[in-house]
């Protein structure tokens, strides 16, 4: 009889897994995002998941540190790494407080010395932080890798995700086809998506893999959806002017002044003093 | 003294025997296998030479496994005898209460920590097929630190299981420990966070509570960032001692004072 049981649990879990399986997202008590089995599974918890693993990537990124404790001691765990724009500093250096006391970083003596010794932070912070700041570099960035899968297939969605995912392919690792693969798969799962628009166009603008048709078609997408969208988020407003400084390069390497006419006052219309706009007036004004 | 001692040395040796018989060890290894070998077949985005997650993973497994097992046997180093009444025939014997308890509990650290040591050695034989480093100063600090952790553990699961059933002890303990090796090193934020009477307790929770986050040298290995500071290292294994030796000397009263 005790030897049954096992099967029988396993049996019963494998059914519960297949009337979850086949029962349809509309007649499930809250509405998944999505039809797979992850997101009738999990619904929303899986954008956190998601979020997590990125979080898991950037602590490999940093040689297994966790950043999040500098975000909590009020620093700019990302002064280095601006996804939006995708400016990562390609020399890794970030803002290392030497303040921080969470007991990861193993800078926090200065702490120390004005808060009083605590033994146990002392010890956490021997234990669990490198002697010395090392980021990951040349192959040891496909380190990084999983963690960005893990990412997507938790949550197609996540923009960040895929973007990230891609500069760590296209700038870190160097990998130009892989960066377009991912842009693409990127693109194919967020047709809507702004940045996403922009990463592939900047994806066909590299040198093993350099389509300028594709990448303008990319970029002037990405101005569609901008115009579709009217008021932009921080991030969406980086690749706005992203799109934009990229079309106005094309078009005055074609010298087509109408173009970066239309250009410059689409950039005029969101932010007529904005860096990106002068920056078109300035081409425009070569060309005349 | 022989004496002495070749008594502790047959009930260590009966400790032995009961985890090796019982299929608990088996079970894990196969679930192990169920996790891990298609994480390591895994190609994301169809790039291989990733490797630091799989160590990640199975070294939290091996964590996770010694944490079930210690406790596993801790708690029924002396529950099995007191169901089963073979505690009357073994305190007829020549052997005090404080041997029994000595013997019990070596016989349940050396059980743990054999198991332990077959985790490792699968990880180091699965680094070596990998073309990693399989042996550093870093491992085998890390392994006595989280052999330390398993003395600790089976120490405090004998204790819960004098205090109160073997049940409620490990169940107390399968949150308690997990949650400060998660968590611990973050308590005092979380005290800045509350407010009134809960601040005073949580601080003195962080400072009372044991730390078994001190074990864990995961980072390092995973990482490569190389071994901890000797003097850090002596600390942790002091710290460690001082926790195991408190709960073995409160099962000890206990049980000296317990009417059978």
């Amino acid at each position: 009889m005790k030897q049954t049981i096992p099967f029988c649990l396993v049996a019963l879990v494998a059914f519960f897994m297949w009337l979850l399986a086949a029962m349809s997202p509309a007649r499930l008590p809250q509405a998944a995002s999505g039809g797979d089995f992850l997101s009738v599974l999990l619904g929303d918890a899986k954008q956190d998941l998601s979020y997590a693993m990125i979080h898991e990537a950037d602590s490999y990124f940093h040689g297994g540190i966790d950043m999040e404790c500098h975000a909590l001691h009020g620093h700019d765990a990302h002064e280095a790494h601006d996804h939006a724009a995708h400016g990562h500093d390609e020399h890794g250096e970030h803002g290392h407080g030497a303040d921080c006391s969470c007991g990861r970083c193993g800078h926090e003596d200065e702490e120390q010395r004005v808060e009083g010794f605590d033994p146990w932070r002392w010890i956490n912070s021997r234990i669990r932080a490198p002697e010395v700041e090392r980021h990951l570099e040349g192959d040891k960035v496909v380190e990084m890798m999983p963690w960005f899968w893990m990412a997507v297939k938790s949550d197609p969605h996540n923009e960040e995700a895929w973007s990230t995912a891609w500069y760590t392919a296209a700038y870190l690792m160097k990998d130009e086809l892989l960066a377009l693969r991912i842009a693409e798969d990127g693109w194919r799962q967020n047709p809507k998506s702004m940045e996403l628009a922009c990463v592939l166009g900047r994806a066909y603008r590299a040198k093993g893999t350099f389509d300028q048709g594709k990448s303008e078609a990319m970029f002037e997408e990405a101005l569609r959806i901008a115009k579709s969208k009217g008021e932009l988020e921080d991030q969406e407003n980086a690749a706005f002017y992203s799109a934009l400084g990229y079309l106005s390069e094309y078009a005055a390497k074609r010298k087509d002044a109408e173009m970066l006419r239309r250009l410059l006052d689409e950039a005029r219309r969101r932010g007529p003093d904005h860096p990106v706009a002068r920056s078109i007036k300035e081409r425009l004004s070569v060309l005349h | 003294m022989n004496c002495h001692f070749r008594r502790i040395g047959a009930l260590v040796r009966l400790s032995l025997l009961e985890l090796w018989r019982r299929n608990d060890m088996f079970a894990l290894l196969v679930l192990a296998l169920v996790l891990l070998v298609p994480l390591s077949l895994a190609r994301p985005f169809g790039v291989s030479g990733a490797v630091r997650y799989f160590d990640e993973a199975a070294l939290l497994l091996i964590w996770g496994y010694s944490l079930f097992i210690s406790l596993g046997i801790g708690g029924r180093l002396f529950t099995s005898e007191f169901d089963s009444r073979t505690i009357y025939p073994l305190l007829a014997k020549p052997v005090s209460r404080g041997e029994l308890l000595l013997g019990k509990y070596l016989g349940g650290v050396v059980a743990s920590l054999s198991a332990l040591a077959f985790f490792y050695a699968l990880w180091m034989v699965s680094a070596a097929l990998r073309g990693g480093e399989w042996l550093s100063a870093c491992l085998l600090q890390a392994f006595v630190l989280h052999a330390m952790f398993a003395a600790f553990a089976v120490a405090m699961a004998l204790c819960a299981s004098f205090l109160m059933t073997s049940s409620a002890g490990m169940t107390i303990l399968a949150v308690l420990l997990p949650a400060m090796f998660f968590f611990g090193r973050r308590l005092p934020e979380y005290a800045g966070n509350v407010s009134g009477a809960l601040r005073p307790l949580v601080y003195a929770f962080y400072w009372l509570a044991p730390h078994v986050e001190f074990f864990d040298m995961r980072q390092r290995l995973v990482h490569g960032w190389g071994g901890v500071d000797p003097v850090v290292f002596l600390a942790v294994v002091g710290y460690g001692l001082f926790y195991t030796v408190a709960a073995l000397w409160l099962a000890h009263v206990i049980f000296k004072r317990k009417k059978l």
